[in-house]
C-alpha cells in the first residue's frame, strides 16, 4: 500500500510537469523506474539527470535514489530477505537513437525483514542480523 | 502523449557487495549471553532487474 501511494504521488508529480509548454528547451530530465527483481519483488528508482550530446553521440549522466529487495544467506540460514535503500550515480551511452548501454554504482543501506529475523532466531542462539551496508555495481541495456 | 514524456525499458544485472553480521554488540539492548559469539560473513549477491520507466524532460 505504501508503494502504491508513492507510485500515485510520482505519477501525479510527473504529470504536472507535462503541463508545462517549453519541452523542446529541456536540458534536464527526471523520472522513475519500476520493475521486478529476480525474487519477483518490486524494484524502483527515482532519477534526475542531464543528456550530453557531443560529436552527435548522446550520453547521459544520472543520479538518484533506488530501492530493491533481495535475499541473502547468513550463518547457515538460507534466504533471509532484506530491503535496500540507496543512492546511485549512472552513466549511459546511446548506441543509436533508442538503444543504450550503461553502468551504475550505488551505496546501499539494507534492512533485514522481521520475518527473516524471526526465522534466524528460531535456528540460532545469536542475535539475528538487522542491518548492513553495501555497495553495488550494475550494468544495463535499455530501450528509450 | 506529450513531447515531454518518454518511456524507457531496461534490463539490469548487478552485484551487491557486503559484510553481514549479527546485531551489533554496541546496541543498547546488549545481551552478553546471545552476543558472546559474533558471526560476520562476506557476500556478493547477483541482482537481476527488469523495469520500465517514465521520464519527463524539463
Amino acid at each position: 500500500m505504501k508503494c502504491l501511494n508513492v507510485f500515485l504521488f510520482l505519477l501525479f508529480y510527473t504529470s504536472a510537469f507535462c503541463l508545462e509548454s517549453d519541452s523542446l528547451k529541456s536540458k534536464f530530465h527526471i523520472g522513475f523506474h519500476g520493475g521486478i527483481a529476480q525474487t519477483l519483488s518490486f524494484t524502483g528508482d527515482l532519477y534526475m539527470g542531464i543528456p550530453i550530446t557531443k560529436k552527435a553521440k548522446r550520453k547521459e549522466l544520472n543520479f538518484g535514489y533506488l530501492h530493491l529487495r533481495s535475499q541473502t544467506d547468513f550463518d547457515g540460514i538460507d534466504d533471509l530477505s532484506y530491503s535496500s535503500h540507496g543512492l546511485f550515480g549512472e552513466w549511459n551511452y546511446f548506441a543509436n537513437s533508442q538503444v543504450f548501454l550503461g553502468a551504475r554504482i550505488s551505496v546501499l543501506g539494507n534492512w533485514v525483514d522481521e520475518a527473516s529475523q524471526d526465522k534466524y532466531d528460531e535456528e540460532r542462539t545469536r542475535k539475528p542480523p538487522t542491518y548492513f551496508s553495501s555497495w553495488a555495481a550494475f550494468g544495463h541495456i535499455g530501450y528509450n | 502523449m506529450s513531447e515531454k514524456l518518454f518511456f524507457r525499458g531496461k534490463l539490469e544485472i548487478g552485484a551487491n557487495n557486503y559484510h553481514i553480521g549479527n546485531e551489533a554488540l554496541y546496541f543498547s539492548n546488549f545481551d552478553p549471553v546471545r552476543t558472546e559469539t559474533y558471526v560476520e560473513e562476506k557476500y556478493t549477491t547477483l541482482l537481476f532487474n527488469l523495469s520500465v520507466g517514465l521520464f519527463v524532460k524539463l
